[in-house]
């Protein structure tokens, strides 16, 4: 094997299928044997038969855009609210002085522990989920963002400004598209843990959801459900990511070709 | 004609403010290359961001055509050592980057203004080359690009930060070949840092040396050769002597010594 070189897409995919086949294959084995107790670690055709009757008889699949949905609101309110505010506090250090402290501190603070305040605050609708969604994500993405800003070099703007450019046009034309593949990806890495915050915001009153399929299955035992939720979760990550990165090609095709150069 | 005289220049810093500069003066008439000589970390950096009026937090002033400088504009320019690229753009968009910045009014004076080939072709870089992201560009070319970009608004003075000290030898004369025909063809002026007394020579005008920080400009060294410089210069015994010159008057400056007065070795007699 040569060291850091780029493998061709179908030796990759290969390899990759080949690794998931092998791992599925130990599971049957060790269950088969009866090495793993069939109660807390259901065998692969076990958990598949369960598979089956969760999208076709009890309708996983409308969990699954519950969730989604519940994730796409919160996820875009918070980009939409946290990318702005984080190149606002870059840019002018009076307002990052303003925001600062009250985002250094809430990013702190456990999620889960406000559960039963948001339930207070918004009642037992939408409002826990969304605000459990929107602080799990809204405080971390303003802080990785204003790192990744005030991390871009300052010869760009000085380089920017003897051309005649102003601040909003700093902005508009240095900032933004210098940092765009950045936070392209820090949406991506934000937009994971939403799945991962989802499981705590699903655990007030819901009828319909993924972590509601969880915790009905941790409260009757139901080994085979929570395999078919987790393995669910993990692949819509899985193909989420692939997505992303996809688009990521696609729209920042400059940045792909200066990775492939450097690798 | 750009005309400084700066007083004094510092960094607040925890064990108080660090004098950078000192007293300072320099003119940069029109058409003409001045080189900053001076160790390193001596403020020859923050004397360009001054010059720029990119930081305007000092004692003393800077004047470009008898208007006090009081921000940055396109009537100054810089390139820096590190190759500047706005990677999200073609190189062709990084060169007109400036386009989108000027105010409708210029060109000033009426005089057609050069076009994207026009300053494509100066620097060297090819049809093929402007279609590409500067991603896919090398180190040198990118640094023509950075020359180019800076030159396309047209500015009056263009201030150069050590931006040949990063490239390899062939680009670095074709950078070098490049300032004398920009100051040829539009009258731009450079101020242009560099540590290479080859270099130096070969490009100023005027040299002016600057001290150990807090910095002063110790002294003016004007090269005892021919003002049209061609790479064949850089093989003449005048070139050859002027460098003695200006390496033994080097070792001789002291901080101290001589403030502000134009040296001319051999009197300006050298012929080719
Ligand atoms: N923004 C700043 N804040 C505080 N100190 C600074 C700042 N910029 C520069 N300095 C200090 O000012 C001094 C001069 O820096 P400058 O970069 O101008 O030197 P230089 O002559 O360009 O050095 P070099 O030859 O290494 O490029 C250095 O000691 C540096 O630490
Ligand atoms: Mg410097």
């Amino acid at each position: 094997m040569s060291f850091r070189t780029p493998l061709s897409r179908g030796r990759y995919l290969r390899l990759a299928l080949a690794s998931i086949a092998s791992l599925i294959a130990i599971w049957a084995v060790l269950a088969r044997a009866g090495v793993l107790s069939s109660t807390y670690f259901p065998s692969p055709l076990s958990v598949g038969a369960a598979a089956g009757r969760l999208f076709l008889q009890q309708g996983l699949l409308i969990d699954i855009s519950a969730s989604a949905g519940r994730i796409g609101v919160a996820f875009l309110v918070s980009a939409l609210l946290g990318v702005p505010l984080a190149l606002w506090m870059s840019c002018y250090k009076a307002v990052e002085a303003v925001f600062a402290p009250l985002v250094d501190f809430v990013r702190y603070v456990p999620v889960p522990a406000l559960l039963p305040i948001f339930v207070l605050v918004s009642g037992i609708g939408e409002g826990p989920k969304f605000l459990v969604l929107f602080f799990g994500t809204f405080f971390q993405l303003v802080l990785l963002v204003l790192d990744d800003a005030d991390a871009v070099p300052a010869v760009y703007f000085d380089a920017a400004r003897t051309m005649g450019a102003g601040n909003g046009q700093l902005i508009r034309h240095v900032l933004v598209p210098y940092l765009a593949p950045q936070i392209y990806d820090r949406l991506r890495i934000t937009l994971g843990w939403c799945w991962t915050y989802l499981v705590i915001a699903e655990l007030v009153a819901v009828n319909r959801g993924v972590g509601h399929v969880i915790k009905e299955a941790q409260r009757f035992n139901a080994a085979t459900d929570l395999f078919v939720s987790c393995i669910v979760l993990g692949l819509i990550g899985l193909i989420t990511d692939f997505l992303i990165k996809l688009g990521y090609r696609r729209f920042f095709p400059y940045a792909a070709k200066s990775a492939l150069q450097s690798s | 004609m750009l005309k400084t005289k700066i007083r004094r220049k510092s960094f607040a810093s925890r064990s108080g403010a660090r004098e950078v500069l000192g007293e300072v003066e320099l003119t940069v008439p029109p058409a003409t290359i001045v080189c900053l000589y001076g160790p390193s970390g001596c403020g020859k950096s923050t004397l360009l961001r001054i010059l720029a009026g990119l930081d305007c937090d000092y004692e003393g002033e800077v004047f470009l055509n008898g208007r006090e400088v009081k921000g940055p504009s396109r009537a100054v320019g810089m390139v820096v050592q590190m190759p500047l690229a706005f990677e999200w753009l073609s190189v062709r968009r990084n060169l007109e980057f400036g386009d989108r910045f000027a105010s409708a009014v210029s060109p000033a004076s009426g005089e057609q203004r050069a076009t994207t080939e026009e300053m494509a072709d100066l620097v060297g870089l090819s049809a093929h080359d402007l279609e590409q992201y500067p991603s896919q560009l090398s180190g040198g070319m990118k640094q023509r690009m950075a020359f180019a970009r800076a030159l396309l608004p047209h500015p009056e003075v263009l201030l150069l930060d050590e931006p040949f000290s990063a490239l390899d030898f062939e680009s670095r004369q074709a950078l070098q070949e490049i300032v004398l025909t920009t100051r040829e063809r539009y009258g731009t002026s450079f101020v242009c840092v560099s540590h290479d007394p080859e270099e130096v020579l070969y490009l100023a005008d005027k040299i002016v040396v600057l001290s150990a920080r807090p910095s002063r400009a110790i002294t003016q060294f004007i090269p005892d050769l021919p003002a049209e410089r061609t790479p064949r210069t850089r093989y003449t015994r005048c070139f050859q002597q002027a460098k003695r010159d200006l390496r033994g008057w080097l070792s001789g400056v002291s901080p101290g010594s001589e403030n502000g007065r134009d040296v001319s070795p051999t009197g300006g007699r050298c012929r080719v």
